[in-house]
């Protein structure tokens, strides 16, 4: 049987303290008092994962049905939110 | 009415009395010390600062003396308080005045914390502000008097302090620390005349204090905006160059220059936001002085 994927949700906090220049994004987590750098691909991943919970094959398939057909699989999702889940920016769902 | 209203043997009275109460940017510092050769620098470089009544409370009250003992006639040494705080070891006595500049710095990184405190130096002109956050060694303070030599707003040799979400920086003018090499060069440039003693030998080498022009100590109520941010680095025989930054560089160098960034926390991220938003940001490299101000006039002329 196949293990069910892991949803991944974003620190609703992290809409308040949200800078974008340029294609640059800087976010500011009050829970860990950490700034975070993001290039255009991770800020978008966490912004949509602010709009609704996902898994990584859901981020994967919805960015590649966007037209971003070198959007990362997977897999390479996976480890991404791995590290975003390390620094406290996602949270898995219950 | 001004320090300089006092004659220098009423500066020594009192500093040896009561104390001298001195509007410093923000902040109300009484000062009280006990060295003939501190009040009459302090009389030069303060000359045109406010003094507060006595009834006016003082955000630091600090103390310039000498300890008791041997170390009080040999070889003396002078010791800072902040209250009855003695935050570093002593200094030789003729440093009296470079110590009680540093042991201000500390009062105010410590402690200052109404604002988010960035180590810089930040001048204005029409309004707007050019900061230059750098560590020390990087020319900040050489580029700052020169600058205030040809006319921009002096408002602090040593901190950007902000503390709103809008974007403005709050001045702090104060005498500019130069340092060996820098003395001689800033004293060659025309209109700088108003340089205090050199002291040698300082652990920072030697060092001597460009008088803040009273102007900018008249306007010390008036915060500019934030328009440039230039991130200085003077290096011996570089090619001079300045270079287009992103914000989100200049973000991140930023809230590494400042002393109290992480302290603050989503408040310290508002305000740097604020700056970075309404500011240009470049990184400057720089082996000659005037070479440096053409180019910082290259990006801030149309500011």
């Amino acid at each position: 049987m196949k293990a069910q994927e892991t949803r991944w949700s974003a620190d609703t906090q992290l809409r308040q303290y949200w800078r974008c220049w340029d294609g640059e994004t800087m976010v500011f987590l009050p829970k860990s008092g950490e700034t975070h750098c993001l290039n255009a691909l991770a800020a978008s991943v966490l912004q949509r994962l602010g709009e609704r919970a996902m898994t990584a094959s859901e981020l994967s398939a919805l960015l590649r049905s966007e037209g971003g057909g070198d959007a990362p699989n997977s897999q390479e999702f996976d480890a991404l939110l791995r590290q975003f889940d390390e620094l406290g920016l996602i949270s898995p769902l219950a | 009415m001004k320090l300089a209203a006092l004659s220098e043997d009423k500066v020594r009275a009192d500093l040896r009395g009561n104390g001298i109460r001195l509007r410093i940017g923000p902040f109300a510092v009484s000062i009280k010390a006990d060295d003939e050769a501190f009040a009459s620098t302090l009389h030069f470089l303060y000359q045109d600062f406010p003094l507060l009544s006595s009834n006016e409370p003082s955000e630091f009250r600090i103390r310039v003396d000498y300890p008791n003992g041997l170390r009080r006639w040999w070889r003396r040494q002078v010791r800072f308080y902040l209250d009855d705080v003695q935050p570093f070891e002593p200094f030789p006595s003729r440093l009296a005045l470079p110590f009680f500049e540093w042991g201000l710095n500390w009062c105010i990184y410590e402690y200052a914390h109404d604002f988010l405190i960035i180590h810089a130096a930040v001048v204005e002109r029409n309004g707007r502000a050019l900061l230059m956050p750098a560590v020390p060694g990087s020319g900040k303070s050489t580029l700052c008097a020169a600058l205030v030599i040809q006319g921009w707003r002096l408002l602090s040799d040593e901190f950007a302090l902000i503390r709103a979400a809008d974007g403005r920086v709050w001045p702090i003018p104060r005498p500019i620390g130069l340092k060996e090499k820098s003395i001689e060069i800033i004293r060659k440039l025309p209109g700088a005349v108003d340089i205090g003693p050199t002291f040698m030998d300082t652990r920072k080498g030697n060092v001597a204090h460009l008088r803040p022009p009273g102007d900018s100590v008249n306007r010390a109520n008036e915060p500019a905006t934030a328009a440039r941010i230039i991130f200085p680095r003077f290096q011996r025989g570089a090619q001079n160059q300045i270079e287009p930054l992103s914000k989100a560089s200049g973000f991140a160098k930023a809230s590494d220059d400042s002393f109290n960034y992480e302290l603050l926390g989503a408040a310290g991220f508002d305000f740097l936001s604020a700056v970075i938003d309404n500011s240009e940001c470049f990184d400057l490299t720089f082996s000659d002085l005037q070479a440096a101000l053409d180019l910082i006039e290259t990006v801030v002329a149309d500011s």
